[in-house]
């Protein structure tokens, strides 16, 4: 069960794509930084769909996201207390 | 000991990050860790023959990469499918690499301690 | 604070940080830091932070922010002197990038020298190690 560590935007930098090329279903994902914008866009919601998904509450608010970010059962807002806890609770974090 | 699969996904010229991520892999080959390589989206263009980083105000250090082997790196993998998107057969890599399914690189990422992206 | 799993809690887990993130135009370093900083509230262990790639920009003691702006270099030396915190830089990536200690600018001859001598100037070997000898590494 690995955490993937995305820092991107999907736009800019195709480190998102290629984690899912290799991902395993149980694995989940850290969406950080840039990499959290692509949760506005319908089709990257529906790729997404069937992982464990992060996100850091400070990452959402300094981007004005708070109201805007799908309500949705994998998507879990987490703060740095919760992404050290995050780390420990998988094997390894892959930083792509 | 540690299991550490290095992972390149970023083209040869035009960026340093693969220069320091073969620093990385081959330091930590020569401190007694069982590293592996990986190759994948642009980077597979790292397999390339002929390439003249110089040309372009690079260092050479693609030349070290043929040097994987005596550092005892010997499982070097290479994405099939983005060696598909940039045309890239096997019988063209100028170091020794093996075409790999993505079957086989997830499973070389799940038996891993680290794996680090360059 | 986030209410805690007691296993997790009670364990202490050693962490390696690797920064690869720039000082300036980059959020990788700032996110690096906030990180570090819960590990070390959590009470669990940082074996180092190591500066890899462009990451060796933050230990340069000239970086200059507005005084309305975050001055993360100042954030990273404050954190390690209060933790007394292990901040490692690669010696060749910040060679490379005009980032030298006093003795690097010696034996370089170079004038001056920009490095705090809050980071140490190491070499790969010391990631490697630190990898390891660690629980978790994370990389920004």
């Amino acid at each position: 069960m690995i955490l993937h560590h995305i820092q991107s935007s999907v736009t800019a930098d195709n480190a998102l794509s290629t984690c899912l090329r290799y991902i395993d279903a149980q694995d989940s994902i850290l969406l950080a930084d840039d990499a959290l914008n692509c949760l506005l866009n319908t089709q990257w919601q529906q790729r997404l769909a069937d992982f464990k998904l992060y996100v850091l509450i400070e990452d959402i608010e300094a981007r004005g996201l708070s109201e805007r970010l799908p309500q949705s059962a994998n998507i879990s807002i987490i703060d740095y207390d919760q992404f050290v806890l995050a780390t420990l609770q998988h094997t390894k974090v892959i930083t792509w | 000991m540690k299991k550490v699969c290095v992972i390149f996904r970023h083209s040869p010229i035009g960026n340093t990050s693969s220069r320091e991520g073969l620093d990385f892999a081959m330091l930590s080959a020569s401190f007694e860790q069982e590293v592996s390589v990986v190759f994948t989206d642009e980077a597979v263009l790292h397999l390339l023959p002929e390439q003249q980083p110089e040309l372009v105000g690079s260092k050479d250090y693609l030349a070290t990469f043929k040097a994987l082997s005596l550092y005892d790196i010997d499982t070097v993998l290479v994405c099939q499918e983005s060696a598909k998107q940039f045309g890239l057969k096997e019988s063209e890599f100028n170091f020794e690499a093996e075409m790999a399914s993505v079957k086989q690189i997830q499973l070389l990422i799940q038996q891993a301690n680290e794996v680090v992206v360059y | 604070m986030a209410p805690l799993q007691e296993p997790f809690f009670i364990v202490m887990n050693k962490f390696i940080i690797q920064v690869n993130g720039t000082v300036y135009g980059s959020t990788a370093s700032f996110r690096a830091l906030r990180f570090t900083e819960s590990v070390l509230s959590l009470g669990h262990q940082v074996s180092h932070v190591f500066f890899y790639q462009d990451g060796v920009m933050n230990s340069s003691a000239l970086i200059c922010p507005a005084s309305d702006e975050h001055d993360l270099h100042r954030a990273w030396t404050k954190l390690a002197t209060e933790h007394n915190l292990h901040l490692v830089n690669c010696v060749s990536a910040a060679l490379r990038r005009g980032v030298l200690s006093a003795q690097d600018a010696n034996e370089n001859r170079k004038d001056a020298f920009n490095a705090s001598d809050k980071f140490t100037m190491g070499g790969l070997g010391e990631l490697v190690t630190g990898i390891e000898q660690s629980d978790r590494l994370i990389c920004f």
